[in-house]
């Protein structure tokens, strides 16, 4: 699955730090989550899509292989 | 209809207890009680190796607070427990079961089979101790999660 959770981060000038504050997880979650290495949970997503008020459709994108 | 209620309130009884059973996590603090614990173990065992004092009994005492120890360490809380945690914490878990029912199964064989070729004594199948299956279920477990936690 592919995000963009890295391009919304920097249109909104978050640094990971802040945006793990802000949704209650660890900046490693974050950074894990940016890099394709974790696949959020539903709660976490809708919480990313909150944040950058943007539907979880926008940020994630499902590839063939999912 | 009340036998359909009845069964509807075990199921809710159920899913209540082992929902509260998978959330259960020790307060972070135990994880550093259990290595301190498991510090004091190791010193006491050098003691009693260096004082020659042999019983059998106290070993096994030692030997049933390392399993506390560890337990504690594993059930310890992260210092910053999310879903990334719980999710590496469940997958270090199966993986360690995995590899404690392999490792318990083949080890007593590979062990007869060494023991056998290299003594001239006749050598007695036996298979681990309670101790030993959990003392590799748990540092397997604790291994996976630490390295799962840093390959992230």
């Amino acid at each position: 699955m592919r995000n963009r959770l890295k391009i919304e981060r920097a249109i909104c000038d978050i640094t990971q730090d802040d945006l793990a504050k802000m949704i209650e997880v660890s900046r490693q979650t974050i950074n894990s989550i940016e890099k394709n290495r974790y696949v959020p949970s539903t709660v976490l997503a809708l919480k990313l899509s909150k944040v950058f008020g943007k539907s979880v459709n926008e940020i994630f994108e499902l590839e063939e292989e999912d | 209809m009340n036998l359909i209620n009845h069964q509807t309130d075990i199921c809710e009884f159920e899913r209540k207890n082992l929902k509260w059973m998978l959330k259960f996590r020790l307060p972070h603090v135990f994880q550093k009680i259990g290595i301190a614990f498991l510090v004091l173990i190791l010193l006491s065992f050098i003691y009693l190796k260096f004082a020659d004092f042999e019983s059998a009994s106290i070993k096994d005492i030692l030997r049933k607070l390392i399993i506390v120890a560890l337990l504690f360490i594993s059930l310890a809380k992260d210092k910053f427990e999310d879903e990334l945690v719980i999710v590496l914490r469940a997958q270090s878990y199966t993986l360690s079961s995995i590899i404690g029912v392999c490792y318990a199964l083949i080890a007593p064989a590979i062990i007869y089979g060494i023991t056998s070729l290299i003594s001239a004594e006749e050598v007695t199948f036996a298979d681990l101790s309670i101790f030993e299956v959990l003392w590799i279920f748990l540092t397997m477990q604790l291994f996976f999660f630490y390295a799962l936690k840093k390959s992230r």
